[in-house]
Parts: C-alpha cells; sequence; structure tokens
C-alpha cells in the first residue's frame, strides 16, 4: 500500500512537472493553428479562402477567387505571439505580414503595413474542398524564374 | 439504298453507254491535243504518283458532271475516255453527300475510280485529266504504315514489385501495370520511373469515367469488337439491322454496326477485321487506351472507359489499315466523313507522314486536297440531332500521333494548324528517342519508352492496353506497345474525358476554347528535361533539343476537368505594377510560352484602371491597375515552338486562355491570397 501511495506520489509530481515545463511555443501557436474559413465578394467577384495553419508552422491555402475549383497553396509560416508571416513553398513571401487578434471563433488578420485586414472564422475545411482542388506545386513554381 | 443503286448502275453503265456515245455527236469534252498528257496533268494533279495505290485515282469533277454521274445519267465523253483507259470503275468517294457542309468543302464532287492494278496510274491520270470536267487529280496516296510489322509483347504476371503503393480507383487487375494512368515509380516499370510521369488520371476517374453519348472515332487498323474488355464500350449503329445485307440507315453502307473497314470498297468488299497476315493489334491497342471498360474486373482500364456502370465512351472503329495494307487518301477521308456524319466528337488518328516529308500547312493541304477536305468537314460538322453527337463543344477534335523517326520536327497531318500534334515521354517524364518534336508539335502524353530499361522486364516500360490476339483467355489478349500512336489515345482519351465531364456539369464551349484548356492543362516537361538526365539503350541521351519543343507540356487528365469548371481570377495589385503569374491560366510551362498577342476591351481598361501597355514575360503578366474592379481580358500563346505555323512556315498553333482580373490592394506575387 505504502509503495502503491508512493507510486501515486510520483505520478502526481510528475504530473506537476509536466504542467510547469508546458511548451511556451505550442501555447503561443494555439492561437492561430487550426482551420479557417472567410468568404465573401470583392468588386463582383466571389471569394472563398480555407487557411489551415499547423502546429508544425506549415499551412494550407486553398483559395478560390471567382469561378472554377480552389487552387492549394502550401508553404510555411511564423507567428511571434502577435505577427503572422510566411512564405509560400516557391519562396514568395506573403504580400504582408499581419498583426493577429483573436476574438471567440473569430481570427482577424491586419497588415501589419497597409489598411488591409480580413476576418476569417473557425470551421473545418469540407472534404469536397481538401479532395476537389487544383495544385499549385513546387514544381511547377520552380519553372517560374525568379524575376 | 439509292446511293447503293446509283453506284451499281454507274458501274453497269459506263461500257454501255460507250456504244451509244461513239455515235452521238458531242460537244468536244477534250482539252487541245497541242498539249502534252503530262502537261495537261500537271495542271490539274494536286500531288505526285509517289506512293500511289495501284488500281484507284481520285478525281474533282466540274459540279454538272458529278451531279449527273451521282443521279446514274449517262456523260458519254467520260464513258468514252474511261473505256479508253480501261476505267471499269466510278464511285461517289462520299456517299452521302446532301447536306450543305459536304457541298461547301466540294466532298460532292470527288469520284474514285478503279482500274486494273496492272495499268499504269500515270497514264491513267494523264488520260483522265484530258477531260475538260475534270477539274482536279489526286493520286491516292498511300500512308506508310507508322507502327511496326512486329506483334504487342503479350502481357504476363509479373511476380516482384519495386516502389510505390498501389491504391487503386478500378477492380482492372492490370491497371496496376498501366503506369501510364498512374505512376507511383514502379522500379519493376523503369530504374528511372518517376511517381506523377502519367496523365494524372487516376482522381479524375472520381469526377468522370466517361459518357456513352461521346463517341471516339478510331482510324487505325480494324479494332476487336469482340474483345470482352472493349465490347460494352464499342459503338452500335443502332440504325442498322447486322447482317441483313441491307443499309438500313441509308448511309451508304451496309451492316455498318461498330464502324467500317474503308479500305472496302464497291470492287473488294471487307469487314471490320483485325486479324489479317500482317495485323499487329496496333487499332485494337489504340482503342483500348481511349476506352477499354473499367472496373469490370478484368484486364486493362481505358482513360475514359466509365466506372463499370455502362458509362463509358464510345469507340467507333474506322479501319484504314489491314495488315500489309496502308490506308489511301480516299479511304482516309472517307473514314473521317463517316466518322462526322454518325456522330463521333473525336478523332483519333495514329498514323501519318515522317517529320519533314511535308513542311507546311499550305503543302499539306494542295497535296492532300481532298483528305484535308475531309477533316475540316469532320472538325466542322456538328449534326442537328444532339443525340447523335452530344459533345459540349461547338467543334469536333482531330488528333494525330507526331511520328516516331525522332524527327525534330512533327509528321504531318498532325502538325497542321487545325490539328492537334502529340508526342511521347516515357515513365521517367523525360522524351523519348523515338518522338518527333518541334514544329507542329502541340501537347506530350506518355507513349512508353523501352530505351530506358535495359532489362528482361523492359517491356513493361511501353504501354498496355488491349491487343486482337485471338484467345480463350482473356489474359493473353493485352500486351505493351510503344510510339506516339500510344500516346495519340492518351490526349484523345482524355479530351472524350473532359467532354464528359462537361456534359455532367453543364457546360458547353466554343473549339478555341476548350482547346486552350487542354493546351494549358499541363505539368511542365522541361522542368525535366532542364534538370534531368537521361540514357537511352545504354546511352547517354541528350536532351537539350527537346527543351520547349514537346509542345506546352505534359497532359494532366485532374488539371483538364478542374479548368472544365472554370479558371479562378489572377488578381493584381492596385497602384503598382504587378507581375501577375499565368501558371493558373496557361499550366505549369507558362514560363515557357511563347505569348503572341492580348486583347483587352475598353471596358476591361476602365474598369481596372489600367495605365500603360500590359505585357507578358516569363510567363508573368506585367499590369498596372489604379482602381479596385474586375475585368476579363484574352491571352493568346503558341502551343509549341516559338513561332506561330503560317500557312507556308510551320509552327505551333495559337490558343488562347480568358482570364479574369481582380484588382486589389493585397495579393501575393504567385497569386496567393495572404
Amino acid at each position: 500500500m505504502k509503495k502503491f501511495i508512493s507510486r501515486i506520489m510520483f505520478c502526481a509530481m510528475a504530473l506537476f512537472a509536466f504542467a510547469a515545463c508546458s511548451d511556451p511555443e505550442a501555447e503561443k501557436l494555439e492561437k492561430v493553428v487550426g482551420e479557417w474559413h472567410y468568404s465573401g465578394t470583392e468588386s463582383g467577384v466571389e471569394l472563398d479562402v480555407y487557411l489551415a495553419l499547423s502546429s508544425d508552422y506549415t499551412f494550407e491555402l486553398y483559395q478560390k477567387i471567382g469561378e472554377g475549383p480552389h487552387y492549394l497553396y502550401k508553404g510555411k509560416f511564423d507567428y511571434d505571439g502577435e505577427v503572422l508571416s510566411g512564405t509560400y513553398n516557391d519562396y514568395t513571401p506573403w504580400a504582408h505580414d499581419y498583426k493577429v487578434s483573436r476574438s471567440g471563433n473569430s481570427m482577424t488578420l491586419t497588415s501589419t503595413t497597409a489598411t488591409y485586414s480580413v476576418t476569417y472564422t473557425r470551421k473545418s475545411i469540407p472534404e469536397e474542398v481538401k479532395t476537389h482542388y487544383m495544385p499549385v506545386t513546387k514544381a511547377e513554381a520552380a519553372a517560374q524564374p525568379v524575376l | 439504298m439509292k446511293t447503293n443503286m446509283i453506284r451499281r448502275f454507274i458501274s453497269v453503265l459506263l461500257p454501255t453507254a460507250l456504244l451509244a456515245a461513239g455515235c452521238a455527236e458531242v460537244e468536244s469534252p477534250l482539252l487541245e491535243e497541242a498539249e502534252t498528257p503530262a502537261a495537261v496533268l500537271a495542271t490539274k494533279c494536286v500531288n505526285t504518283v509517289e506512293k500511289a495505290d495501284d488500281g484507284t485515282l481520285l478525281l474533282y469533277l466540274e459540279e454538272d458532271v458529278a451531279l449527273r454521274l451521282a443521279e446514274g445519267e449517262s456523260v458519254p465523253e467520260w464513258e468514252h475516255v474511261c473505256a479508253e483507259l480501261g476505267v471499269d470503275h466510278v464511285e461517289k468517294l462520299f456517299p452521302k453527300t446532301d447536306d450543305e457542309l459536304s457541298r461547301m468543302y466540294g466532298l460532292h464532287r470527288w469520284f474514285m475510280v478503279s482500274f486494273p492494278a496492272s495499268a499504269d496510274v500515270q497514264k491513267v491520270a494523264q488520260g483522265m485529266a484530258k477531260l475538260n470536267n475534270v477539274k482536279g487529280i489526286q493520286f491516292n496516296t498511300q500512308y506508310e504504315r507508322k507502327f511496326g510489322s512486329e506483334a504487342p509483347i503479350a502481357w504476363k504476371p509479373f511476380q516482384g514489385r519495386g516502389y510505390g503503393e498501389f491504391n487503386l480507383p478500378f477492380n482492372d487487375p492490370m491497371l496496376v501495370d498501366q503506369w501510364h494512368y498512374i505512376n507511383n515509380k514502379d522500379m519493376s516499370v523503369a530504374e528511372t520511373s518517376r511517381t506523377g510521369a502519367d496523365i494524372n488520371v487516376k482522381n479524375a476517374w472520381g469526377l468522370t469515367g466517361g459518357d456513352p453519348r461521346i463517341i471516339v472515332a478510331v482510324c487505325d487498323e480494324g479494332v476487336k469488337y469482340t474483345h470482352p474488355d472493349l465490347v460494352e464500350n464499342m459503338w452500335v449503329n443502332t440504325a442498322e439491322i447486322p447482317d441483313n445485307n441491307i443499309d438500313d440507315d441509308n448511309n451508304g453502307y451496309v451492316d455498318d454496326i461498330h464502324g467500317w473497314n474503308f479500305l472496302h470498297t464497291e470492287k473488294y468488299p471487307k469487314k471490320i477485321s483485325w486479324n489479317e497476315p500482317g495485323d499487329v493489334s496496333h487499332g485494337t491497342h489504340v482503342a483500348g487506351t481511349v476506352a477499354a471498360v473499367n472496373n469490370n474486373g478484368i484486364g486493362v482500364s481505358g482513360v475514359a472507359g466509365g466506372t463499370g456502370n455502362g458509362d463509358g465512351c464510345r469507340i467507333m472503329s474506322c479501319q484504314v489499315f489491314s495488315g500489309s495494307s496502308s490506308a489511301t487518301v480516299g479511304a482516309r477521308a472517307r473514314a473521317y466523313h463517316y466518322a462526322a456524319q454518325m456522330g463521333a466528337s473525336v478523332l483519333q488518328c495514329s498514323y501519318g507522314n515522317e517529320g519533314g516529308y511535308i513542311t507546311s500547312d499550305n503543302m499539306f493541304e494542295t497535296s492532300y486536297n481532298v483528305e484535308m477536305a475531309a477533316l475540316r468537314y469532320f472538325r466542322e460538322y456538328k449534326s442537328e440531332n444532339p443525340a447523335s453527337n452530344a459533345s459540349p463543344v461547338n467543334k469536333n477534335i482531330i488528333v494525330f500521333a507526331a511520328g516516331n523517326e525522332g524527327s525534330p520536327i512533327s509528321g504531318y497531318p498532325a502538325a497542321h494548324k487545325e490539328i492537334i500534334s502529340v508526342t511521347a515521354f516515357g515513365p521517367d517524364y523525360l522524351p523519348t528517342n523515338y518522338t518527333n518534336y518541334g514544329p507542329g508539335s502541340n501537347i506530350a502524353a506518355p507513349g512508353g519508352d523501352v530505351a530506358i530499361n535495359m532489362t528482361t522486364t523492359s517491356e513493361r516500360s511501353q504501354i498496355l492496353s488491349t491487343t486482337a490476339v485471338e484467345s480463350e483467355n482473356y489474359d493473353s489478349n493485352y500486351g505493351w506497345m510503344q510510339g506516339t500512336s500510344m500516346a495519340c489515345p492518351h490526349v484523345s482519351g482524355v479530351i472524350a474525358l473532359g467532354m464528359s465531364y462537361a456534359l455532367k456539369i453543364g457546360k458547353t464551349f466554343d473549339y478555341d476554347e476548350f482547346i486552350g484548356i487542354l493546351y494549358s492543362s499541363v505539368n511542365d516537361i522541361d522542368y525535366y528535361i532542364e534538370t534531368c538526365t537521361k540514357e537511352a539503350n545504354g546511352m547517354a541521351f541528350d536532351l537539350t533539343p527537346y527543351w520547349r519543343k514537346m509542345g506546352t507540356g505534359a497532359l494532366d487528365a485532374w488539371k483538364f476537368l478542374m479548368n472544365i469548371e472554370g479558371t479562378p481570377n489572377l488578381v493584381a495589385k492596385i497602384g503598382e505594377e504587378s507581375k501577375v503569374s499565368l501558371v493558373n491560366s496557361f499550366g505549369a510551362s507558362a514560363g515557357n510560352l511563347t505569348y503572341t498577342r492580348m486583347e483587352i476591351s475598353d471596358e476591361a481598361h476602365e474598369a481596372l484602371g489600367i495605365e500603360g501597355e500590359p505585357y507578358i514575360n516569363n510567363g508573368r503578366l506585367f499590369i498596372k491597375c489604379t482602381k479596385y474592379g474586375s475585368a476579363k481580358i484574352r491571352i493568346y500563346a503558341i502551343a509549341g515552338g516559338d513561332n506561330l505555323a503560317t500557312d507556308a512556315v510551320m509552327g505551333g498553333s495559337e490558343f488562347y486562355r480568358e482570364v479574369s482580373l481582380l484588382s486589389r490592394d493585397s495579393v501575393a506575387e504567385n497569386g496567393g491570397w495572404l
């Protein structure tokens, strides 16, 4: 019995130690990681964008601007707890770095350099979109000369 | 029925009418005697006697005489000359020409005369040329077979597997060996096999497997229409009652159930055949690639072979080769005319002249006059009956193989700007050592490449499809072949698949728009040509000459269907000169294409506030927009090479994509939203 209690004590201490050393990076990322959705209209053109930010700092962007299927862009992002930035797999940087603000199920990205912001809502990417897209692959992008 | 009667009448009429004509006074139908026969012939003949068929000649007649002959009327001066030259049979080249399009292309004025093969065809031509009402003469030129005389290598089970995953969409047991559809870098196919060196059709089959309303005419050796993996997808002429020896549908062909043998003449009738001495299964192999029945638990899969629910595209057999007999120009022209009238939307032709034999569109149109007229007829023909040709494209599509001589110039007819010319790559995503390339070449597809393997399993790097072997054991009815002949039906099949998908989602297309989508639904083969090395037959193979010469790129079925759904807007940033990537609109080779022009309407200028002159460089549109807005602009490029084909100079075909452009203040250079 004594042995059993000491085991419980050990486990409790271990849990405490684990909690005490929880990864601040993971905590920070929790704010942005997940699947997000934006839809709207600009100049009569319908926009439908899904963004998946993963804890390994990779992203997938399914965007449909106008007609046709979604186009899939992939790349890596960085987040310092305040500003979100990223680079596509073809080494093209995102158009902006974005300041992140969260509210409930919403995430607003506001450009750090321009008067531009967009608000995403948390939403799983539909299976239809995940299987029915046009890839923008690295090989394709690599074929584009860097200007 | 009527046409046949007329032809029989003409045949019988000639010798008897001749007797009467001997006493009749008629205006001299002959040219001045002062001109030599050779000189007269030179003024009327469109080609040379080289490769001419013995025993037949094609004539283009004055309209009045053509109509009289067609009606079975006596034309005394004609009969006299025919008898003199030993011509014993005259028939309309195209049986049914009462439609406006046939008349527009003058097809009702073409006749074929026959005479003993022992006669001197040049002398017969000279004699016919003397007749004033013979306006043109074409020697009935044969195309040499562009494929070998060896039978395909029979399929056999392969025990070991290399790398790769085989999660297949259909239960056809040999699909696992069809790397040309799904290439998972199977090392048993080739040491240099590359993932994705295929037509990327696996996921496309999840959207559509085909549509029975889309018919592909396979002009080739006869298709073995009894093949267990083809029979369900064979086109059936339901207006014809089999084997009753009556032309039930009055189309000029008796008992044409699955197509016709165009080597057939009234003098030498033959049914569709596939096992004459010298036949090599070429037509059956090609047909299987287009639309072998999918998901039926046997054999192979076909590009547009359905999903196992009777939903495959249909194959029409238009036989123009048989055994050692080559297709004459008359047989080919008849086949195209028939295919159009019987509802085919795609013409699949894996043959042609050697690269360099014909060197301009003008030269082809002149030398192969009646063939070009029939090809144009096929392209333009749309039946008024949507049940017979349901294609969502407003014109039909013609696909030819580029040729197998390794020539840096596509063969004709493929190279003609109104025809799609298909080059071949291997399982390594690289040009094969046999493919023609260069001017006239439009798009690349898998053709097999035995030269990259030096092992006993080398046949596995070729294309696997149905064969015409007569056997109770269906496993032996499949085999491996290679060539641009095998690449070509991949393109035909994908076009049929695209038409099927457009029908499914209710979209219709202008021909140029559809072809533009096809040419831009590609992967960048030049990327691999630039960055890889290759061996052929154990020797280093120089890839340099192939760069930008294989067409717009490597065909991708999935991208084709996605583009048929629509092309998303490109996005330009407001207030600065944007460099908008055209990859999403022109395919992965956008950076290597030559762009010819842009059409930007005044409305588009106004909507986007365009400043300066937009231009394209390295696959990017440079444009400065000053206003929020959206508009469409049309961009033209060359499919294959740097220069546009003219009538006199070979080159690529011009195609366009209409792109929608949205101007906004936030967009990445590659078009990414973030």
